[in-house]
């Protein structure tokens, strides 16, 4: 039942800020008719809310209007070109810089290994291509005029 | 002279080419609102002016760096809060050095801010945590909405949702304190 009063009290806060959703609207209504508990919560939030609603506002010092003056006519324009371009090379150069130079290094370290690899390589064929093959070849016999030739396999 | 016609936007983007009129007129129709809102923060009038001023000084210097000029009043509430809040702290380590000496009292002006802001509410922001007194400030005396509080903030539109409803129970539970206390 507590909970249920909080999770209420969280929408109360929102339909005083004007904020709640059209849906949750009736639930509230229907809520505050029989809680007294949120109804009090509701009562004191609108109050406070009307207040300040009705304090009075502040208004800045004469003294103000006279040192923010100052501010344009102190710094020009062109001063202010070059804070631009200090953004600029700031936003643009800040992050891609080192992220580039990573890159950079990553791809010419990759490249040095592949170029080594592929130096090496054609050594380490030669010597595997190289097989010693041993064939012997048959012995042929031929005997008399017209005989056969005899192979023998040993 | 800057027409008042002209949009909030409109004017950012003449600041942006280095127009002083623009400036100005912006100057006009917020240093109001931001003054208020600083002094509500710190209730010190003088250290108030100093971060209006602080604040707009940015504003002139850095206007090309405002993404969005739709956006300018939450962006220059953001600059003002963040050294308004940089104040508090500053002046809490400066307290805690010098324990009989409260800050601006000497100044004509802080003591009428401190006159003006005897009302009720003003008296209980003053009982609820600093976090929760600024967003009450940004919602019910600036009038932001959450999406614009979370702008400033920098926090997202849920938890200014659920900050702000704490802040609400805190300050309703400050204000039955002491109007039960009255009655």
């Amino acid at each position: 039942m507590k909970k249920q009063c909080t999770e209420y009290e969280f929408l109360i806060a929102q339909y005083v800020d004007g904020e709640i959703e059209e849906v949750s609207k009736t639930d509230v209504f229907l809520h505050l008719a029989e809680c007294g508990s949120c109804r009090s919560f509701w009562e004191a939030v609108t109050e406070l809310k009307l207040q300040a609603a009705k304090e009075k506002r502040m208004t800045a010092p004469a003294g103000l209007d006279r040192r923010v003056a100052g501010i344009a006519k102190a710094n020009t324009p062109a001063r202010k070109s070059h804070i631009v371009w200090r953004n600029l090379v700031r936003r643009r150069l800040f992050v891609p810089a080192p992220v580039a130079i990573v890159l950079a290094l990553v791809l010419l370290v990759s490249g040095a290994g592949m170029a080594f690899a592929w130096i090496q390589k054609p050594q380490q064929t030669r010597e595997v291509i190289e097989p010693v093959v041993c064939i012997k070849l048959p012995t042929v016999e031929v005997r008399g005029e017209h005989a056969q030739p005899k192979q023998a396999f040993r | 002279m800057i027409r008042q016609s002209l949009s909030d936007s409109d004017l950012v983007r003449n600041l942006r080419s280095g127009s002083r009129d623009a400036f100005e007129e912006l100057y006009l129709r917020h240093k109001d609102a931001l003054y208020d809102y600083c002094s509500r923060l710190l209730r010190d009038g003088a250290r108030a002016e100093d971060i209006v001023h602080d604040s707009f000084l940015t504003i002139w210097n850095d206007a090309q760096t405002l993404k969005d000029p739709g956006s300018f009043r939450s962006w220059m509430f953001s600059i003002a809060r963040h050294r308004a809040l940089n104040a508090i702290r500053d002046r809490k380590s400066f307290d805690e050095l010098s324990e009989d000496s409260l800050p601006g009292d000497d100044d004509p002006h802080s003591i009428l801010v401190r006159n003006e802001q005897s009302d009720l509410i003003s008296d209980l922001l003053e009982m609820v945590r600093p976090a929760y007194k600024d967003l009450i400030v940004l919602k019910d005396y600036e009038n932001f909405s959450y999406a614009d509080i979370a702008n400033i903030t920098g926090l997202s539109v849920a938890s200014v949702r659920v900050h702000l409803f704490r802040a609400r129970k805190a300050l309703a539970k400050a204000y039955s304190k002491t109007h039960g206390e009255k009655e």
